[in-house]
């Protein structure tokens, strides 16, 4: 028997400083909810909105796997390691911080507004060499289908992390279905919700819910609207 | 009402100072910073803690050594491994560590994958 957990996109942790406004899935910074501190490796999934030209300036990370994902706008990125770049809609950025980074992130446009996903997840290996990456990702490889964009394998499609991990995009039409099948033994799927209405198995969920599901082989997602959506499958236990 | 006392160990001299500064802007905890193993038991001898943070950079068998001399000279100690450096998660880990709340930290120590 399945075991599952919904958040609705309104219960999340809601910080409004202005320049930033982000939504938190999870406990982080000021919002604690003892209930809501993680899901099994998935550590802090932030809906983040930054006004034109503002940003993080620049702050130190150790040990948490950091991916970006932009959704609209252009993420200027700098960090200790040298690497100065601009990620946007249709790519996806990833840090292992391992022993210790220091970067910045900024609003790209004076004028408008960027929005992305800041998502953290617990290593399975702590103090390993900080590494830095962004792929470009094809949108036509998730019209009606999963594009895998996170992996634990190197080799594989996507980005990489120091984790059992996978990580899939889709953009369905109306009416949409896909199997999705676990990629490991104890791994839980977490899917938060772009745009639109999906049917998880026999779940409805909404634009900005996140859904939880776990001791299970498999999930049915149906797309009752068209659709965006997230796929995060992690480890539950890391102990 | 006297401060909990909070002693930071990391290895990465920013992210301690980050760590140690952000732990301080808490009214009601004190945080002191090392990155040193012996300095760390020297303060922990000398001083009661509350709860003992550990930060990036510290290798197994220094987190082990840490682990089994502060549990022996004080069985009640919480000591819990900070996650992202000096991050939006440092808060919650501290609260959740001083609610008794385990699904507050993660600790890899006994992770196959190490």
């Amino acid at each position: 028997m399945a075991n599952t957990i919904l958040h609705k996109a309104d219960t999340r942790g809601d910080a409004n400083h202005g320049w930033l406004h982000s939504k938190h899935s999870f406990s982080f910074a000021n919002y604690y909810d003892p209930e809501r501190m993680h899901f099994g490796a998935l550590r802090v999934l932030n809906d983040d909105t930054v006004a034109g030209g503002r940003g993080f300036g620049t702050h130190p990370h150790d040990n948490m796997e950091i991916i970006s994902i932009p959704l609209e706008g252009d993420l200027e990125h700098k960090d200790s390691m040298g690497n100065v770049a601009v990620i946007q809609n249709g790519e996806i950025q990833v840090m292992s911080a391992g022993t210790g980074i220091q970067h910045s992130e900024y609003n790209k446009s004076k004028d408008s507004v960027v929005k992305f996903l800041q998502i953290w997840v617990f290593p399975n290996k702590k103090n390993v060499t900080p590494r830095y990456d962004q792929i470009p990702l094809h949108l036509k490889d998730r019209k009606n289908k999963l594009q895998q964009v996170l992996s634990p394998n190197a080799n594989d499609a996507g980005v990489w992390i120091h984790q059992n991990a996978w990580f899939h995009l889709a953009d369905f039409d109306k009416g949409t279905t896909v199997d999705y099948q676990f990629k490991a033994n104890g791994n839980g799927l977490y899917i938060f919700d772009l745009k639109g209405d999906l049917k998880i198995d026999n779940q409805i969920i909404n634009t900005r819910d996140g859904y939880g599901i776990w001791d299970t082989d498999s999930v049915k997602i149906t797309a009752e609207t068209n659709a965006e959506f997230l796929l995060m499958e992690v480890p539950m236990n890391i102990n | 009402m006297s401060k909990i006392q909070i002693l930071v160990i990391g290895k990465e001299p920013d992210i301690l100072q980050t760590v140690v500064r952000l732990i301080n802007n808490n009214s009601n905890w004190n945080a002191t910073g090392t990155g040193d193993d012996e300095a760390a038991i020297e303060l922990f001898h000398q001083h009661v803690y509350d709860l003992v943070l550990l930060g990036g950079g510290i290798s197994p068998e220094s987190e082990i050594k840490l682990r089994k001399l502060f549990t022996l000279q004080n069985p009640q100690i919480k000591i819990i491994q900070h996650w992202g450096g000096g991050s939006g998660l440092l808060q919650n880990e501290i609260t959740a560590a001083l609610e008794n709340n385990e699904k507050g930290n993660f600790n890899i120590f006994d992770n196959p994958f190490s």
